[in-house]
């Protein structure tokens, strides 16, 4: 039996904790920052004859691809992002299609960031142009939460010279919504006690992450808009969305639930992959091969850079008609060397498509099951293939090397050259 | 307006100040362009080769893309804007 004192300050120790996580919940305050039409208005800013034209982020007008972003004049057309170029070309005719120009981006994306990390040490960036921050302590410096927000976007306007909206909330939740509400050049404070009388009205589809699929499972609850699932029993929508269903709940309650999660924080990647969408789309296995190859190098050496390993090779193939499949294999090893995942992808390609199927408009190639080096110790290597592995790993060390010091175009396999030697076009891009 | 790539090796004077660059005029094709304003900058490198970008803009409405190689410091006109 427990000592009576002892067991009256455990009681006492929990019911301090418990008043301690109510208050850190009820008095969090996050931000959400989110550019205005980032590329656009970095190719404004960096042309200002292009202010007042409809300007479309993608690629030339007609080509194959999609539109990454447009302004806000092009999506007066009815343009928006993930349209085909095709289908933005026609509804704007007289648009300005522009090239995407990922450095450029990436790099005031890098800038916008920083200059959040003046403003709290809790910043957890969700995309290129967006990101939280956790203002719990430090709302107060400036003078409350909307003068915050406020000296925030005066910030990026001073430094960048472009216009970022801000939402606030009591969670992720709904500073997400309160900047999406007030774009562009918006700034809307939420508060807790707010949430239902603000967002009450909006549909269920304005929450992030509620898609078609949790719609119509909130709709067998008669569930139309915010203060609907806000009023509706936790019970019930835990038996129909699971946990999902509570976490929503809680979240669109003002009860905290989803916090910023500073970059330094965050758990390891999942995966680790490239994809490609051919310009042209692609009928021979040859010229497929050699991009698999290509995108398994660029997987590995990333990999390589971040020291992981891992075993689980993730084949993704679209078709012109838009079908996509994958199919995945476990490796014999945990491992970071291309040709070993190479081969394995290869074998997938052979099981998902043969010369004479449909032809193919997009690859890619994902690695997962990763694990870092402290994870690694332990893991029996194949005794037989070790020394084979030992000579590679030297070689993809060099590699690593020259590519470091010269950019990672000057050197790479022969085999994964050939698509662009044969004059077959792809874009890139990074895949998780 | 239309966007022309250019790729020419250009002559640009400098003014290094507070760790920032700052181009002031540019000799192409014969022609010296003064710098009336710098519409953005950006960096991008490739290996440990770093580039900077300016977007600029002289006495006309087109808009003139440069790029310096930190590495050569050679100056390059890399794409051009025609407004006019």
């Amino acid at each position: 039996m427990l000592n009576p004192h002892v067991s009256t300050r455990m009681r006492a120790d929990a019911d301090r904790r418990k008043t301690q996580d109510r208050t850190s919940e009820e008095s969090s305050l996050i931000l959400h920052v989110d550019m205005d039409a980032f590329f656009a208005a970095i190719e404004e800013r960096d042309n200002p004859a292009l202010k007042g034209h409809p300007v479309i982020i993608g690629g030339p007008k007609g080509t194959r691809g999609v539109v990454t972003t447009c302004n806000y004049v092009a999506r007066g057309y009815g343009v928006h992002s993930g349209m085909s170029l095709y289908e933005a070309g026609k509804l704007c005719p007289d648009g300005i299609f522009l090239k995407t120009t990922g450095r450029k981006y990436m790099d005031a994306s890098i800038r916008m960031m920083a200059i959040l990390r003046q403003f709290s040490p809790k910043v957890e960036p969700y995309s290129v142009d967006e990101a939280f921050l956790d203002a719990s302590g430090c709302a107060w410096l400036w003078g409350g939460a909307r003068e915050y927000g406020a000296a925030i976007k005066r910030t990026i306007m001073e430094k960048l010279n472009l216009v970022a909206s801000v939402g606030i909330g009591p969670s992720r939740t709904v500073a997400k919504i309160a900047s999406g509400l007030d774009k562009p050049d918006g700034l809307l404070v939420i508060d807790a006690q707010e949430t239902l009388k603000v967002l009450g009205p909006l549909s269920v589809r304005k929450i992030p992450g509620v898609g078609k699929a949790t719609e119509q499972a909130l709709l067998t609850l008669d569930i139309h808009t915010i203060e609907d699932l806000i009023r509706c029993p936790v019970y019930k929508l835990r038996a129909v969305l699971g946990m999902a269903g509570e976490q929503l709940h809680r979240t669109m309650r003002g009860k905290g639930g989803d916090k910023v999660v500073a970059l330094e924080e965050r758990p390891d990647d999942k995966s680790m992959g490239h994809e490609n969408t051919f310009m042209e789309n692609v009928i021979k296995e040859s010229v497929l091969q050699s991009c698999l190859l290509h995108l398994c190098d660029k997987a590995a050496r990333r990999m390589r850079r971040e020291q992981y390993v891992g075993n689980l090779v993730t084949l993704k193939l679209r078709t012109f008609d838009f079908h996509t499949r994958t199919h995945q294999r476990a490796m014999k090893t945990f491992t970071n060397d291309p040709i070993d995942i190479y081969e394995t992808a290869k074998s997938l390609l052979r099981e998902l498509w043969r010369e004479g199927d449909k032809s193919v408009r997009l690859i890619g190639i994902s690695v997962s099951h990763l694990m870092c080096p402290s994870e690694q110790r332990g893991v029996q290597d194949d005794l037989f293939l070790a020394t084979v592995r030992q000579r590679r790993e030297v070689m993809f060390t060099a590699l690593d090397r020259v590519r470091d010091r010269y950019g990672e175009d000057i050197l790479g396999f022969a085999g994964g050259m050939r698509p662009l030697r044969n004059g077959v076009k792809h874009m890139e891009s990074p895949a998780q | 307006m239309r966007y022309e790539e250019i790729g020419d090796p250009i002559e640009v004077i400098t003014l290094f100040r507070s760790g920032k660059i700052q181009p002031l005029k540019f000799r192409w094709k014969e022609r010296v362009y003064r710098v009336e304003r710098v519409n953005g900058e950006w960096l991008s490198e490739e290996g440990q080769t770093r580039f900077h970008h300016f977007s600029v803009m002289t006495s006309g409405p087109d808009v003139y893309e440069m790029t310096m190689n930190t590495a050569s410091r050679v100056w390059m006109l890399s794409r051009v804007c025609l407004v006019g």
